[in-house]
This record gives structure tokens, C-alpha cells and sequence, in this order.
């Protein structure tokens, strides 16, 4: 039997059951009691959709327990922390079919409910070993815990449900795609211009029969076009997976039945794939991911099971890289933004610069090297018709006039290619090499080429300013025997 | 020229060189011993030109006070209502000299005061913008100006002069007799301090001030003499070319920030007698308001 807690009542039977500032009877923990599992997942759902667990996670505990008459119940434990947590979960928990109990360590009372406002006392203490002893107003229980549930693996073995609601693939997402798919998928991003990151994904063969890891390409995407999102919807071998918390993906179409983002289970350097009719796919840690304008050269690759390209934690690429070359271009010479001037022709450059114009000579910058002068000019150098011109193909890769890079890569492919050098402009000589001069030694050729004139000093008149800020002061001087002395009215 | 011009002429060159030059520049002004109501009638009706050593400082000094608000290349003669504005500040000044009163003259810097109050009463307002700009260029500091008392205390007393170097019996055996001075600048406003002929005092200096609508304008924000729309401040306003000289000197003043406020009080006071002359503050209130803004913008 249990009594209801008085306005003012100080003493409690239950042991480690006392009142909090608010006169509610109140233990340092929480327990809430669950007819079946299905029922611990309907409480889990209703309680995360609204809040999270990183209060309650620390201390939480779930447990299969059997009472003395053989029935199996669930009782999930957490630290009660206040009133306020215990009146929301105890609210949740008769939603969700079951009671709400508080306690310290084995003996729990019922939790206060309308009826009680301040909550309950048990009339007598069962004596018993038991794991767990629940006083209820309507039956008083003692229970042996079967067994521990994790709540990882438990979120794991709940399948995720079809939501038509999710269909939209707008916003981050995961794809995953079969090895034979990985590097058309990436070929097709880079022509797309889709913005996107690749590696490859390993994980251990499903049977000891197989002797192979299980590879797919793994992308991360930053916005998927919409133009796409039926291909990527119902394209066989690959799966889109949208993220829904730190370290869980959730497959597109699905909702998983607990709100993931709310329950910090999961671990965050890794990666859990949430399928909708298969099992969760987990990479222990997410590999290191490429820009997929850096492997677009993958898509030329034949498709091979032993593929083995840089994936960190995954499988490898085929070589398929080719030197980089120069040959003579048919294209007219254009954007000619500098030269290289030899240094057998500085002296010529020393009487050029006098007819140089005075804005050619402001906006171009100038390097000494050991090989000569570089002269660059954004706007064009064609005003110092010396040495050997180049052609920008990049704001920091130059190549000779009148020859073409091959193969024929975008510009920002290239400037990847050469390791994005920070700091470096690189040019190009025409037998392929390259070579990089530091940006910081081009200086404005108006500050090189000058030389020291000698001047003499020459000192200038100060000039006295008229109105002085000093403040007119009055100073009065004697006015003799009689001061109004010639001062009448008219 | 005759002997009365040779005074009027030497009178003038040393109210210019005591009184109006440091008035412009700044520095040490001496007014003259008090001139009276009818001398400066006298002068007035003949105005002197200053051809003295001073002339050619004071012209430039005056053509610079005026180039802050317009481009001018020559400074007009001084005309009588000049002279006699001068001759006010002169007497004003010399109403609060510690010599005017002596031991039976505790009346005499009333009597002051009543003769700035005639001297005034034939002073008229400025009838074109040049004038008034004259005028400005005369007083634009007047309200700068200070007087220095000293108190000098020694072991067993002390005794502040004002407006004079303090005595060689009060200073003498510094060290014997520990003497300290300590110097306090006193504006203008508070120049007659407790005296009971301060009221009246301040009221003809409210009158000198209001004589040059453009210094009126520029301290606005003034304690004392409050400032009040005149008959030759409205004036000034009525023109487009006045009311641009008038912002002009206002966004030069100290009081710029608060000048669209100040203005619109003033309206305030202006419209319970005539309403049209109140909208006429209200909106060059609003175009103060609107340079200041474009100012800010520019300086932005």
C-alpha cells in the first residue's frame, strides 16, 4: 500500500527517497517500467522527439528484469536530477504504456502523479535480495535483472520506417555506390559541376568464403542539383544516404523511429549507415575524403575490382596519371600577362622602362631571379616587348606563350596537381618543368627601378597662423580719481 | 581734419589696437577708461577709419574670421553701428573694472550700464548679409573672453584681485610671509559675479550679442545670456543666402550637435507671437539637421 506524501511531511519510509525544495518525493533516481521492448521503443521515440539524452545518457541503464512469477518487464534507470526531468519522462512513460518510479538503489516508490501531487511513501518495506523492489499503488513487485540492453545496439536493430516525406535530396548527404558505379558517379559530379568529396570505403567480407573486403566509392556532397535528384533516387548500386546527426546517415525514404540526433551514442570520427531493408552499414572511422575534381582522372580507368586509389581506411586506385606536357598550341597567343626577361637583356629593360607609360609602370610587378627578370602585368605585358612571354592559365600558373598544356585539365585541376603551392606563382618552361617564384619577391616596377637622387635641403619660411588660439583675456588698468571722468549720456 | 577728428582718429586706433584686436586674435585686452554714451555718438557719427599699426592685422584678422563662412576677398570700413558696438563692449567691460568703483562710487557701474543701454538703443540691425557679417567678424569671440583673478593668500590671510596683476604688497617676502597665488579664469557671462547690478549687466550683453545675428546663431547653446530669436536673427534666416551663412557658422560653432534641437525650442518660443516667423526657424532647423547628416555621410 502506499500513502500519499503530505504538504509539510518531512520523513519518508522508502529508503533514499527524500523531498526536493518543491515537497516532491523524490529519489536520486528515475525509473520508468516497460511492459515489452516495442514499448521501450515507443518511449524512446515520444521522448526524443522532442528532447535529447545528454542529460540522462551518463546514468542511464536498460534492463530486461523477471519478476518472481516469470514475467519478463523492461526497466530503464537514469538519474533522476530533478522534478522537472522526472514529471516529463513520468509523462512520456504513461504514454508509452508504462509507470514511472523513483528510488536511489533498490527500493523505488511510484513517482507523483495528480493523484499525489507530492508524490509517494510505501506504507512497509519489502525485506528482500532482490535486484529491484517497486511499490505501486496497485501492486508491489520485486525483480531479478536478466540481462543488460545497450542502447547503441538496440537503436541499431530498429529497422528505419519508409517516410514518402523524405524524398527531397536537397542539403548534405552521403551517397554510396558499388565499385562499379564509384567512378562514373564521380566522373558525373565533376561534368556536373556538383561539389563534392570521394574516398573509397572498406569493410570486412560479410563470410570467411570471401576472400575480398566489401569496397564502395563513398561521396559526400554538399548540395545535389535538383535536376538530379531522380537519377540519384532510383539508380540501382547507389544509395543516398542523408545525415542526421553527427556520425549517423539515415538512407533516403527512411526515418529511423528514434530521433538519432537526440541520443549521443554514436561515435563521431566514425560514420553508421542506417539502411532501410538491410543492416546498418559502420565505418570505425570516416575515411579521408578527396575532392573529386582531384581524382577526375578516375573516370578514364577502367572499372577494376582491385581499384586503388588513395582512400584512407579503404581499398586502392589504378594508376592512370600521365605526365603533364607542352606542345605548340594552334590557338592564337592571348592573355600574355608576363615574360621573362634573360639577364643579357636587363640592360635593354634599364632604357625601356624611360618609355614606359606611367600606368604600365605602376601595375607591373618584377622578380630578379638567377635566370633573369619575370615581369608580370594582369592587364598585359605587351608594353616590354622582351624576353619570352607567357600566358596565364591560372592567377598562379604561367605558361609559354604559343604552347598548350596537355592533357588539356582545368586550370584549378592543375594548380591541385602542382600541390596548390601557397605562396608560389609557377611558370612553366617549354621543356615541361616548372619552376616557382615566390609572390613575395615581385614588387611594383615603379619601386625597382628607381634609383636614389640626391637632394639638398632646403628649409621653408614657417608661416604665423592669424587667428591664434589664444583666449582673449581682459586686464583692467587703474582709472584714476575720477573713472567716468568725459563718460555721460548723449 | 580737424582737432576733434585727430581725438576721434586717435581714440579709434586705440580701441582698435586695446580692445578689437585681441578680441579677434585672442590675447591681452585692455579696454579704454569708459567712454560714455555721447563720445561714442560722437564717434559714430563720424566713423574713423583704423589706419594705425593695427589696421592692416585687424583687417586680416577679420578677413579670416569671415572666410570660415564665405569667400570674401576685403573686409568693409567699420560704419557707425560698428563703432558703437564697440564702444558697448568697451563700457561693459569697464563696468566690472575693480578701479570704477573707488570709495563713493558704488553706483557708477550701474550708471555704466545705463550708458551701454542708450549706446545700444542706436545701434540697428545689420541690413545686408555683408554687415552682418562684419559684425560677426568683430564679436565672433566674444563670448571667449575671460578675465583672470588671482588670489593671493599668505600666513594669515588672503585677498583675490580681478582682472589685475596682484599688488607688490600682497606678493612681497614670498617666502616669509608663504605667500600662494592661485589664478581662475571667469568667463564673460560671470564677469559681474553677485553684484546687484548683474541682471541688467547681462541684459545689455545679450543685446550686444543679438546686434550680430550670425555670433548669435553660432552660440546657440550658450548658458548665459540665454539665447532668444531676435528681430535681426529672424532676418538674417528670411534670405537663402543667410540661412546658408547661418549654418554655415553654426556647423563651425561648438553647439552643432545640438543646434537642430536648440533651433526648434527656440520656434517654439518664436510661435506664440508669429507663427510664420517660427516656421521659418523649423525649417532651417531641418536644414541644419540635413547638412549634419550629409556631413556625417561624407565623413563616413
Amino acid at each position: 500500500m502506499l500513502e500519499r506524501v503530505a504538504l509539510h511531511q518531512t520523513r519518508l519510509r522508502v529508503p533514499g527517497v527524500g523531498l526536493d525544495a518543491r515537497g516532491v518525493a523524490l529519489g536520486a533516481r528515475g525509473l520508468v517500467l516497460l511492459p515489452s521492448l516495442d514499448r521501450l521503443v515507443a518511449f524512446l521515440a515520444i521522448y526524443t522527439a522532442d528532447h535529447g539524452l545528454d542529460g540522462v545518457i551518463g546514468g542511464l541503464k536498460i534492463e530486461v528484469v523477471r519478476s518472481k512469477l516469470g514475467t519478463r518487464e523492461i526497466a530503464l534507470s537514469f538519474d533522476a536530477g530533478s522534478s522537472d526531468r522526472l514529471d516529463r519522462i513520468g509523462e512520456v512513460a504513461r504514454l508509452a504504456g508504462g509507470f514511472s518510479f523513483t528510488g536511489t538503489t533498490r527500493h523505488f516508490v511510484q513517482y507523483r502523479d495528480a493523484a499525489a501531487p507530492f508524490g509517494y511513501d510505501a506504507s512497509e518495506i519489502a525485506a528482500t535480495d532482490a535486484a529491484l523492489a517497486l511499490y505501486h499503488a496497485t501492486f508491489t513487485q520485486t525483480y531479478d535483472v536478466e540481462k543488460q540492453v545497450d542502447l547503441k545496439a538496440l537503436l541499431l536493430r530498429m529497422s528505419p520506417n519508409p517516410d514518402p516525406g523524405t524524398e527531397a535530396l536537397d542539403g548534405p548527404l552521403w551517397i554510396l555506390a558499388e565499385p562499379g558505379l564509384g567512378p562514373s558517379v564521380l566522373s558525373y559530379f565533376v561534368r556536373s559541376g556538383v561539389r563534392a568529396s570521394a574516398a573509397v570505403a572498406e569493410w570486412p567480407p560479410a563470410t570467411s568464403f570471401d576472400d575480398a573486403p566489401v569496397r564502395r566509392w563513398l561521396f559526400e556532397v554538399e548540395d545535389l542539383p535538383r535536376r538530379t535528384w531522380p537519377l540519384f533516387a532510383s539508380l540501382p548500386g547507389v544509395t543516398v544516404y542523408r545525415p542526421v546527426a553527427r556520425g549517423v546517415a539515415v538512407e533516403q525514404g527512411y526515418r529511423h523511429p528514434v530521433s538519432l540526433r537526440a541520443c549521443p551514442v554514436f561515435d563521431e570520427a566514425g560514420l553508421l549507415f542506417m539502411r532501410g531493408t538491410a543492416p546498418p552499414l559502420e565505418l570505425g572511422r570516416v575515411p579521408v575524403l578527396g575532392d573529386v575534381r582531384s581524382l577526375a582522372r578516375v573516370a578514364l580507368a577502367d572499372e577494376g575490382s582491385s581499384a586503388a586509389l588513395v582512400a584512407p581506411g579503404g581499398g586502392a586506385a589504378p594508376e592512370i596519371r600521365v605526365p603533364l606536357r607542352l606542345l605548340p598550341g594552334r590557338a592564337p597567343p592571348s592573355a600574355v600577362a608576363a615574360t621573362l626577361v634573360p639577364k643579357h637583356e636587363l640592360g635593354l629593360l634599364r632604357r625601356l622602362v624611360y618609355a614606359l607609360g606611367a600606368d604600365a609602370v605602376r601595375t607591373t610587378r618584377f622578380a630578379v631571379t638567377e635566370i633573369g627578370a619575370f615581369l608580370i602585368r594582369d592587364r598585359g605585358i605587351e608594353a616590354v616587348p622582351l624576353g619570352h612571354f607567357y600566358r596565364r592559365v591560372h592567377p598562379a600558373v604561367y605558361v609559354p606563350s604559343g604552347l598548350e598544356l596537355v592533357p588539356s585539365v582545368d586550370s584549378d585541376v592543375l594548380f591541385s596537381a602542382l600541390g596548390s603551392p601557397s605562396g608560389k606563382i609557377v611558370f612553366f618552361r617549354p621543356d615541361s618543368n616548372a619552376l616557382a617564384v615566390d609572390e613575395a619577391a615581385f614588387v611594383p616596377l615603379e619601386n625597382a627601378i628607381l634609383d636614389a637622387t640626391a637632394w639638398a635641403p632646403l628649409d621653408a619660411t614657417a608661416i604665423e597662423p592669424l587667428l591664434t588660439t589664444e583666449t582673449p583675456t581682459a586686464w583692467f588698468s587703474p582709472l584714476g580719481l575720477r573713472p567716468l571722468k568725459g563718460a555721460d549720456k548723449a | 581734419m580737424s582737432v576733434a577728428d585727430v581725438h576721434v582718429q586717435q581714440f579709434a586706433e586705440d580701441l582698435a589696437e586695446r580692445l578689437l584686436l585681441p578680441l579677434v586674435v585672442g590675447g591681452r585686452l585692455e579696454p579704454l577708461p569708459p567712454i560714455g554714451e555721447a563720445r561714442a555718438v560722437v564717434i559714430s557719427e563720424m566713423p574713423p577709419n583704423v589706419v594705425g599699426e593695427s589696421g592692416p592685422g585687424l583687417e586680416r584678422a577679420r578677413l579670416a574670421v569671415i572666410r570660415r563662412l564665405c569667400p570674401v576677398d576685403d573686409v568693409m570700413d567699420f560704419d557707425s553701428c560698428e563703432w558703437l558696438i564697440a564702444c558697448a563692449v568697451n563700457d561693459l567691460l569697464q563696468a566690472t573694472s575693480p578701479f570704477l568703483v573707488g570709495t563713493f562710487g558704488k553706483n557708477r557701474p550701474r550708471r555704466m550700464v545705463e550708458m551701454v543701454e542708450g549706446t545700444l538703443d542706436r545701434v540697428t540691425e545689420p541690413k545686408t548679409l555683408a554687415r552682418a557679417l562684419m559684425r560677426h567678424s568683430l564679436l565672433s569671440r566674444l563670448l571667449e573672453l575671460v578675465r583672470v583673478d588671482t588670489e593671493v593668500s599668505w600666513w594669515v590671510g588672503s585677498e583675490t584681485v580681478r582682472g589685475i596683476e596682484p599688488p607688490a604688497r600682497l606678493v612681497s617676502w614670498p617666502s616669509l610671509r608663504r605667500v600662494r597665488t592661485e589664478q581662475t579664469k571667469v568667463g564673460l557671462a560671470e564677469m559681474p559675479g553677485e553684484q546687484p547690478w548683474a541682471d541688467v549687466w547681462i541684459r545689455a550683453l545679450a543685446r550686444v550679442v543679438a546686434a550680430s545675428p550670425l555670433t548669435d546663431l553660432q552660440s546657440l547653446g550658450r548658458r548665459s545670456p540665454p539665447f532668444s530669436m531676435t528681430g535681426s536673427t529672424l532676418g538674417l534666416l528670411q534670405t537663402h543666402a543667410g540661412r546658408a551663412v547661418a549654418a554655415r557658422a553654426i556647423e563651425r560653432g561648438r553647439f552643432r550637435g545640438r543646434a537642430p534641437e536648440l533651433l526648434r525650442q527656440a520656434a517654439e518660443a518664436v510661435a506664440r507671437v508669429d507663427d510664420d516667423a517660427a516656421g521659418v526657424v523649423l525649417r532651417f532647423a531641418d536644414q541644419v539637421e540635413e547638412r549634419s547628416r550629409q556631413m556625417e555621410e561624407l565623413s563616413a
